[in-house]
């Protein structure tokens, strides 16, 4: 005889599965739509025209051709001088960016686990070069790194990368670190593996070419594999170690245009620049200390996406990343001027030399010797996240609004230390030391980023409103407070709400008020229920006393309808 | 057994109970990894779009239309890009820089060195040939080498063609030696006069032919001290500049008709001796930034063949480089003395007297006051002091861009009881030096001086 379940048992039970169920079902689709990424086919006629890729094209266009003819685009000029910075335009109402073929949220909107990354973008059982023997196709001609492309003893085919002489693990590490972070932050990057092998692996395939060190093209010999691994640091079994990067299926189209589209594309539909993904490149770059980002090192490749003919948007070569240069440690000036910083150059010439340059600076109070040879020049003396630089100057990068820069720190916030640590892992430094000062460097500089743009806008997320018996409450959460930059109880809110004219513009103030803490309750009469409402929300730390630019609701028939910051 | 059964039910419940719990649990925490959606009643990531972000994407299509003719004024630049980026492509895809660089290795290592150069009298181009690498003797004689120049220099045709064979640390010594042939087509020079009150309108030109034998010995005292000795013969014709008007119909005078009884008019033959001291504590030679370096000489010219040379010259040059707060920031001042003392009735040819003005980086051919025309005073005796305010504005990897400020100030005279206040020149002005390696390859220089401004752009610096 079954013993009678006391009801309220009996209610838990079916509540908890109720709610289990309840909450399977929400987040299914809750992730289904999110994850919704329409993608349509490339024009059957349309072949896109290969974009090429070398460093000195990318110096000219970018530092020189850019950088003097800016001025003198009216479209540009008319363009600030009307309307300043514009609001990024891939993204949502929510000031989100969905998903799409140029980037998929990761990590900012569901923690990746340990394992995922770990694995960056390895899918399935890919992994790095199989043991056995590989055949060196070609030697690497681009860049400023040594390296060779091979097919391993599967067949599949990758592209090695060594580190300097004098810093064994500096770019392999930095490459395999960066890449990974990239990937969980969003972009598309290709799989990056540190591998190691020995001379004996590798033989020169039929036909193979490389450039000697003459610049000469030469078939490739043995005597020529010797010569591109001549200098290259070996382990202490005399083996080599190499950054290894899958090479990525499809057509590939060359570099990306950092600046415009391509028109006849039609999942892409918006300039580049006024892609958030784009802009925000610069504050990713600035975490993980990624001087090299430039167009060269970006690639286009058409895939099929969901059956359809397609252009992915990957982001390449992170050898350059922490504190190495690819082919040797970060010098320091990298990441503080750009190859040719004009306005650092006349600051310089018109103070006599007596400005004293951030980098200047801190070369003068760290010790000239690097302590840490795999880990290179990297630390987080004068790092500033609004003024580091890239390599080259990139329009996309100026055009980063404080919008922009809230959400890519949103997203480097939920990067935890043990995130942190785990990323640096993949770098697989022999010496423990390394890690532990990645870790700590990169978390220190995770907050600065942090602090630093969660004061540029009122950093308030995760808002949502709900009505209840013609009452309005607006909840959110204070990232500053949640990730201990400012405590509670330091900070104050203000909110003012609107109606709305026939364009949806607001008009008549309708009610204002403070707050200490989230939520914010409108009452009958301080907003519209059947209509719409703007409502701005504005946050002020004690300490400055300054409230920083607003939070604009936008409220339509009692739901949440659009998210926007200045 | 029915105990059993019961407990299995009770069992089977409480599992039930049990999982349900856990599954909870389970989709809680996989859920609280996803915060937003946990927290929101919307997919903020959903890709919804609201009509003014259409209508600005509808803008941004439009604007490509109406891009090029907004962009007009920038077409020019835009073209040369154009044009550029295949270029540029081809170089970089093609290592044309690694493969001139490599030949260029390739050469030198064989004793073939291609040299450009520009250092005040012109573009010069030439080919330095260390004859013991050539014929790959360096095993089998260590410490020598044999160099042979040839440079020409595009204006006015200068010519230059030198041999040098030279033993270092014979023996492991610290003594070297060496000897010299050098033929040399000066070219067109301009020459206004003797004394600092030289006229510009007293212009005239010249050109001059020297051919010079040495032999001479170094000595290395320590690493930073050194002894010379040289020994040489010199012959001098000297011929009237093509920019003369009696015969070419130049714009200046023949040097002959305007200074007829000018010392050295007609060329010299004299032997010299010359010995010297010199003293290096700069850090780097090619870029100092601290440190200093002395240098004296006295040497004895005795003309031959006719010659009426005969003099004394005493000769000092003076330089230190000190850093202002910074190795970035340099104060660099250099003096440089020399007098001519002539013997009884003798003379000083005037080619081989102290000269002054210009940009010259080798003082063998004069000495600097850039605001005037290069040598553009001639006596037995110059003294000049350079003041320069060198500072980095700019260092990428090996290359470094360095801006400077200088005042230069200097007179010539005959004796040194005839040195007068007034007769001291300024020149003040400023300029740009890029480095590679440290070894200047380009400057920019622009000088102001009572006599006008002059502009430089040169390899290679003062001092």
């Amino acid at each position: 005889m079954r013993e009678p379940v006391p009801f309220f048992k009996a209610v838990l039970q079916r509540a908890n599965l109720l709610l289990a169920v309840g909450v399977v079902l929400a987040s299914v689709a809750g992730i289904a739509i999110a994850q919704e990424m329409s993608v349509e086919s490339l024009p059957d006629d349309y072949t896109p025209k290969e974009r090429k890729q070398a460093l000195a094209l990318d110096v000219y266009r970018q530092n020189i051709h850019q950088e003097f003819t800016h001025f003198l685009r009216k479209s540009e000029t008319i363009r600030h001088i009307k309307r300043g910075k514009l609001p990024a335009l891939d993204v949502n109402d929510f000031d989100e960016v969905p998903d799409s073929l140029f980037f998929t949220n990761r990590h900012g909107k569901k923690k990746l686990s340990g394992q995922e990354l770990k694995a960056g973008p390895v899918q399935g059982s890919s992994g790095g070069p199989r043991t056995g023997e590989w055949k060196v196709t070609k030697g690497k001609s681009g860049g400023l790194s040594r390296g060779m492309f091979i097919e391993d003893s599967g067949g599949a085919k990758f592209l090695l990368k060594f580190d300097p002489e004098d810093n064994p693990e500096v770019a392999s590490g930095a490459e395999s670190v960066a890449s990974r972070t990239f990937h969980a932050v969003g972009y598309n990057v290709p799989e990056y593996y540190v591998t190691y092998f020995s001379r004996d692996q590798l033989r020169p395939a039929p036909g193979a070419k490389y450039y000697a060190k003459s610049g000469f093209k030469k078939p490739l010999t043995d005597e020529g594999i010797d010569e591109i691994l001549s200098g290259v640091p070996q382990t202490r079994d005399g083996r080599y170690r190499a950054s290894a990067s899958r090479l990525l299926p499809g057509e590939v189209l060359g570099r990306e245009e950092y600046d415009r589209r391509r028109k006849q594309d039609p999942n892409d539909p918006v300039w580049h620049r006024d892609r958030r993904t784009f802009r925000a490149l610069r504050v990713f770059a600035s975490w993980i200390n990624y001087y090299d980002l430039v167009p060269q090192n970006s690639l286009e490749v058409v895939e099929s996406v969901d059956g359809k003919r397609a252009i992915r948007h990957y982001i390449i070569d992170f050898g350059s990343s922490l504190g190495s240069a690819g082919n040797l440690v970060k010098p320091d000036m990298y990441g503080f001027e750009h190859m040719l910083d004009y306005g650092e150059v006349f600051k310089s010439f018109i103070t006599l030399g007596f400005y004293r340059k951030p980098w200047e600076k801190r070369a003068d109070e760290i010790p000239q010797e690097i302590p840490l040879a795999s880990v290179g020049n990297f630390d987080n003396k004068e790092f500033h996240p609004e003024k580091w630089k890239t390599q080259l100057p990139v329009y996309a990068f100026k055009e980063l609004t404080p919008a922009d820069a809230f959400w890519a720190a949103k997203i480097i916030m939920e990067f935890s230390d043990e995130d942190i640590r785990t990323l640096v892992e993949t770098g697989e430094y022999t010496d423990k030391q390394a890690v532990d000062y990645l870790t700590l460097t990169l978390a220190e500089r995770r907050d600065m980023i942090g602090r630093y743009w969660f004061d540029k806008v009122s950093p308030l997320d995760e808002i949502d409103a709900a009505a209840q018996g013609g009452n309005l409450s607006i909840r959110f959460v204070d990232l500053s407070e949640t990730y201990g930059f400012t405590s509670a109880g330091d900070t104050s809110y203000r909110y003012e709400v609107f109606d709305v004219d026939s364009d949806g513009d607001k008009e008549n103030s309708l009610a204002s008020g403070m707050a200490e803490q989230s939520p914010i309750s409108l009452t009958q009469g301080q907003w519209t229920p059947s209509g719409t409402n703007i409502v701005e929300i504005q946050a002020k730390r004690s300490a400055s006393g300054e409230w920083l630019p607003p939070v604009t609701l936008e409220i339509s028939q009692a739901q949440l309808a659009g998210i926007h910051r200045d | 057994m029915v105990i059993r059964y019961r407990k299995l039910i009770q069992g089977r419940v409480a599992l039930k109970q049990f999982l349900s719990v856990v599954l909870f649990v389970f989709l809680l925490s996989f859920l609280s990894q996803d915060h937003v959606l946990a927290t929101t009643s919307y997919d903020p990531y959903a890709p919804v779009s609201r009509e003014e972000r259409d209508e600005r994407l509808s803008l941004t299509k439009r604007r490509e239309f109406i891009r090029p003719v907004a962009d007009i004024f920038a077409l020019p630049f835009d073209i040369v890009k154009l044009a550029l980026d295949p270029v540029t492509y081809e170089v970089e895809s093609r290592h044309i820089p690694r493969k001139l660089t490599w030949i260029y290795d390739e050469l030198k290592e064989k004793g073939i060195k291609p040299f450009i150069q520009n250092k005040g009298k012109g573009a010069a181009v030439g080919l330095d040939i260390e004859a013991v690498k050539l014929a790959r003797l360096e095993e089998r004689l260590p410490g020598v080498a044999w160099h042979n120049k040839v440079k020409w220099i595009s204006v006015r045709d200068q010519f230059l063609l030198s041999s040098a064979p030279k033993i270092d640390r014979i023996f492991d010594t610290p003594l070297s030696l060496c000897a010299g042939f050098q033929y040399e087509l000066l070219g067109e020079e301009d020459f206004w006069g003797i004394g600092p009150d030289s006229g510009l309108g007293q212009g005239s030109n010249y050109e001059q032919e020297k051919t010079q034998f040495t032999l001479g010995a170094d000595f290395d005292i320590n690493f930073v001290a050194k002894a010379t000795f040289d020994f040489g013969y010199e012959h001098v014709n000297i011929a009237e500049g093509h920019d003369s008007n009696e015969t070419h119909g130049g714009g200046k005078n023949n040097i002959k008709a305007a200074f007829p009884t000018l010392e050295g008019i007609n060329g010299s033959d004299e032997i010299n001796f010359v010995w010297g001291l010199e003293y290096d504590r700069r850090n780097n030679n090619k870029r100092p930034t601290k440190g200093h370096r002395e240098k004296i000489t006295f040497g004895y010219h005795h003309g031959v063949r006719g010659s009426d040379a005969r003099y004394f010259e005493y000769l000092t040059d003076l330089s230190i480089f000190v850093p202002v707060f910074s190795e970035r920031r340099v104060l660099a001042v250099r003096f440089y003395g020399e007098h001519n003392n002539e013997l009884d009735s003798d003379e000083v040819p005037f080619f081989n007297k102290a000269r002054l003005g210009g940009h010259q980086t080798d003082p063998e051919e004069g000495l600097p006051l850039r605001s005037f025309e290069r040598n553009r005073f001639f006596d037995d005796s110059v003294a000049v002091l350079n003041i320069e305010y060198r500072y980095n504005i700019w260092h990428y990897r090996d290359y470094k861009l360095d801006a400077v400020v200088f005042f230069d100030e200097g007179q010539v005279f005959d004796k040194f009881s005839e040195i007068q206040w007034g007769d001291f020149q300024e020149s003040y002005g400023g300029g740009f030096r890029v480095y590679v390696l440290d070894r200047n390859i380009f400057t920019a220089e622009i000088a102001h001086g009572n006599e006008g401004t002059e502009f430089y752009a040169r390899t290679g610096t003062v001092f």
